[in-house]
């Protein structure tokens, strides 16, 4: 029998469809297809998909779950299962990063209330648990989404600054000094 | 030659015909500023003068009286001379322009008129020929100039030449020492015709006369090779003289160059270091993006850790309850009943089921062996028995599979807890390692972009210092452009290489000179002491030596004749240069021939140090001492002077140089025509310094009240201030 690994890899995330324009697009080539091209574009990323692994470790970060909206014509996925995530970019100097996913998976069940006992005794259905998975994952990204989608609000170049994604997901470490991390900013803006 | 008055007609910005200047036989200065005419008025005379052109042109008229022609017009574009040289004379070139109807215009042919005054009579004369007698090209060369640049005149190569050829006697030297060589040679000819014939020494002589022609030519060989060698290397010492100016600036741009190559490069490499890591992607793609998922791990973990022990406690919990039960069902015994007189039973295995049906068929226990009929107790026993035996088989049975029962059942039939904890295992150890280092180097790294960012700050600082180097090195060789200098390094060195082999080659050719000059005199030598036996023969000789001396002495005479005009040029040249130069440093002249029989003009300083870089208006003071000088010369040998005229020529003079120069120029005794600025500050006339002058003075100005961009608005207006 499939391991709930592989079972949740098969799967694809849903996500709000009004942060395809307002995130995705911002960042990724999302829609148009992932070419090579996407550097010259000046696209921060490749696949929308990146975007969206962005905002679920924000919102797990933030311990920060956002209910996806009930209405089922609003919300869209990728088409293109988790198990392939990180599996395309090896081209551009970009490197593959498969463990991710494993990470992901493991934050997912660390997150999720789930009775594996329940499972294992055979009283569950694997299909039930990995819905709660897909469930905390749609939620945890759907609150990244949305403070993407605030800061870009706020301002629009928030993002602009090469370090700016980083930035924030330091800002989740404990003791950063994040007056080194301005410094060094300045001084590369400078260049 | 004394130029009286000068008139220019519709001659560009000089509009109608009257325009008119006198000139005195001392200094005439005529002042002007910026577009006032002063180069438009050297050019109406440049232009007057030279008697190479035979037409004129459109854009020689004034574009003011252009504008006003109408159709039909005919309007005179001219220049006026007056002139003393032998008399007074005068010359006119003009050309007519006609508006035609279709707006164009026709322009006339040019033409040249002269007048002579003979007596009293005032004819007229071709006007070309009248200037090509008076006031020749040549003539030309060594009185007009414009701008500063022109004043060497000892640039142009044949100058010197020239200037010796007319208006030194060395000339006439030419004709005696053509003279004295054909009388040597014919001497030489007749002597040695002698002493072929004579019949002692004639195999001798002839021997000896062919071996003198052969080195004859070798040395004339060997002296046109040594003046090749000298020619070049003159120029190489030009040229590298010319470089030299540049070559410090020139081996400095090269090491600027290197320099800055250097830190280029280090700023690209820095800057691609700096680039090397996209902290977006480095993120997903180095897994930063887990620097704070260490304690979500934990919590995984934990998680996965404690149901895999609940799992297994509930595993072993479950295990024993049905131990227990199998326990059970293997604990109930069955109990033995008693035989009739309280002894126990045998087990109900023995004996078995196969003996017990045989004993019943037979009718006989054959244990004891006694009969057991039908009916009997013994019979009833063993049937009994036998049923005693067959349910205990089948309850056995049935405990088995009881039993079996019990001990297959399973509380978890999935493993899906096991597979999280073999993950969670694998997360352990050197991966969770890995993921509480990422914070650490995403620090490292931006420790490192800091120190390489500070290294590029330094870096780009560097580059800028050495670009400020350059472009302070460009300001201070003058106008000399990256380029060149960059070339001239190379150029350097292949010139001093070249010039290296060159005097290497002319020491051995002077050698070899020497030598074959030694075995000339020899050969002549022995010529000479041949011991002939006619009388003939000997008085042929001393009248060729005699010859010989006077060919020799007349040719030397030439030379040194050269070498005094010179001489007395250079003497003259520094008188006019201390003048000149009134207060200020002056150094001396020197006028040094050159192996083409050119000569340059050098500044020495009175310690015979050359100064190679003299100032701008050193040099055109210097330039034009000289001028005085050739000119204070032709007026001596020929008799006649003629005037200099100067456009622009003190532009490199300060204040009180330019008033030294103008006290000075103003008492010498020759017609200057100098056209300057000087004089002009900020639009206005310096009067102080122009009554300190005695000389004729006038003012050139645009007359007012002109479009600024319309030259049809344009004429310049004469003003005699004195």
């Amino acid at each position: 029998m499939e391991s709930l690994y592989e079972l949740w890899g098969k799967r694809n995330p849903q996500w709000e469809e009004k942060y395809q324009d307002s995130v995705i697009s911002v960042f990724a080539d999302y829609g148009k297809g992932v070419n090579k091209y996407n550097e010259v574009k000046g696209k921060t990323f490749g696949a929308g998909y990146e975007v969206f692994i962005l905002a679920f470790f924000i919102g797990l970060y933030s311990d920060q779950k956002k209910p996806l909206i009930e209405d089922a014509s609003k919300v869209k996925q990728f088409g293109w299962a988790i198990s392939n995530w990180g599996t395309q970019e090896s081209r551009l100097g970009r490197t593959q990063y498969l463990r991710l996913r494993e990470y992901m998976f493991a934050a997912l069940v660390a997150k999720t209330d789930i009775d594996l006992i329940a499972l294992d005794k055979g009283d569950i259905k694997p299909s039930k648990i990995v819905d709660q998975l897909m469930d905390t994952m749609e939620q945890y990204a759907n609150f990244g989404f949305d403070f993407i989608k605030e800061k870009l609000e706020d301002d629009p170049n928030y993002f602009f600054k090469d370090t700016a994604f980083l930035r924030v997901f330091l800002s989740f470490l404990p003791n950063t000094s994040q007056d080194s991390l301005e410094e060094d900013e300045d001084e590369l803006e400078e260049l | 030659m004394i130029i009286k008055e000068i008139k220019i007609k519709n001659f560009r910005s000089y509009y109608g015909d009257n325009n008119r200047f006198e000139f005195s036989d001392g200094l005439t200065v005529i002042i002007g500023d910026n577009g006032d005419g002063k180069t438009t008025f050297f050019e109406a005379l440049q232009w007057l003068l030279d008697t190479t052109k035979d037409r004129g042109l459109m854009e020689q008229m004034s574009e003011m009286r252009r504008s006003q022609m109408e159709v039909g017009d005919v309007e005179e574009i001219s220049v006026y001379m007056k002139f003393d040289h032998d008399g007074e004379k005068s010359v006119e070139k003009s050309f007519t322009i006609e508006k035609l109807e279709n707006g164009s215009f026709k322009i006339g042919q040019l033409v040249y008129r002269g007048y002579e005054t003979n007596g009293i009579e005032r004819e007229a004369v071709n006007g070309k020929a009248l200037i090509e007698r008076c006031y020749d090209a040549f003539i030309q060369k060594f009185s007009m100039f414009k701008g500063e640049s022109e004043l060497n005149v000892f640039e142009n190569k044949t100058a010197l030449k020239d200037l010796v050829d007319k208006f030194s006697d060395i000339r006439k030297f030419d004709e005696l020492v053509e003279i004295t060589s054909n009388f040597e040679e014919k001497a030489n000819k007749a002597y040695l015709q002698e002493m072929r014939s004579d019949k002692r020494v004639a195999q001798r002589a002839r021997e000896l006369e062919s071996d003198i022609s052969r080195v004859g030519t070798e040395i004339s060989i060997t002296r046109k090779d040594i003046k090749e060698k000298r020619d070049s290397i003159d120029t190489y010492n030009k040229t590298l003289s010319q470089l030299e100016d540049n070559q410090e600036a020139s081996q400095r741009y090269r090491d600027i160059k290197e320099r800055l190559k250097t830190q280029e490069d280090k700023r690209n490499k820095l800057m691609a270091q700096i680039g090397a890591v996209n902290y977006n992607h480095a993120l997903l793609d180095r897994m930063w993006i887990l620097a704070p998922f260490s304690p979500t791990l934990k919590i995984f973990q934990e998680k996965i850790s404690a149901l895999s022990k609940t799992k297994r406690a509930m595993d072993r919990e479950f295990e024993r309850t049905k131990a227990i039960e199998v326990g059970k069902l293997e604990a109930a015994k069955e109990m033995l009943g008693a035989l009739s007189n309280g002894a126990t039973e045998l087990p109900w295995y023995l004996p078995n089921q196969e003996t017990m049906e045989e004993m019943i068929h037979d009718h006989i226990c054959k244990v004891c062996g006694r009969e057991a009929p039908e009916d009997s107790d013994a019979y009833a026993f063993m049937v009994h028995k036998l049923e005693e035996y067959r349910r205990h088989t089948e309850a056995k049975l049935q405990k088995e599979s009881q039993k079996k029962e019990i001990e297959e059942q399973e509380l978890f039939p999935h493993d899906f807890i096991e597979q999280l904890h073999n993950m969670s295992v694998s997360m352990s150890g050197t991966q969770e390692a890995a993921v509480a280092s990422y914070a650490q180097e995403i620090a490292d790294r931006q420790g490192l972009v800091a120190r390489f960012q500070d290294d590029l700050k330094k870096t780009i600082q560097k580059i800028q210092d050495i670009v400020d180097e350059k472009t302070r090195l460009l300001i201070q060789s003058g106008n000399i452009s990256e380029s060149v200098l960059d070339k001239q390094f190379d150029d350097i060195k292949g010139l001093y290489t070249s010039h290296e082999r060159a005097s290497v080659r002319l020491s051995e050719l002077e050698t070899e000179l020497k030598y074959q000059e030694k075995r000339m005199a020899d050969l002549k030598k022995e010529l000479d002491e041949l011991d002939p036996e006619s009388s003939q023969v000997k008085v042929m000789r001393e009248v060729h030596t005699a010859l010989e001396e006077i060919s020799k002495a007349f040719s030397q005479a030439k030379k040194d004749n050269l070498q005094r005009f010179l001489l007395e040029m250079e003497e003259k040249a520094n008188e006019y240069m201390v003048r000149l130069s009134a207060n200020d440093f002056h150094g001396e002249v020197r006028l040094i021939q050159t192996a083409n029989d050119s000569t340059e003009i050098k500044l020495l300083s009175s310690n015979g140090t050359e100064i190679k870089k003299p100032s701008g208006s050193q040099k055109t003071v210097m330039y034009i001492s000289v001028l005085f000088a050739i000119s204070d010369f032709t007026q001596e040998k020929r008799d006649e002077d003629y005037p200099l005229i100067f456009d622009a020529a003190t532009s490199s003079f300060g204040d009180s140089k330019e008033e030294d120069f103008y006290n000075v120029i103003d008492k010498i005794q020759k017609q200057c025509i100098i056209v300057t600025k000087d004089f002009i500050e900020k639009g206005k006339l310096d009067e102080d310094a122009i009554n300190g002058l005695t000389c004729s003075v006038y003012r050139i100005k645009k007359a007012p009240n002109f479009d600024q961009s319309n030259m049809a608005t344009i004429r310049t207006l004469i003003e005699k201030i004195r």
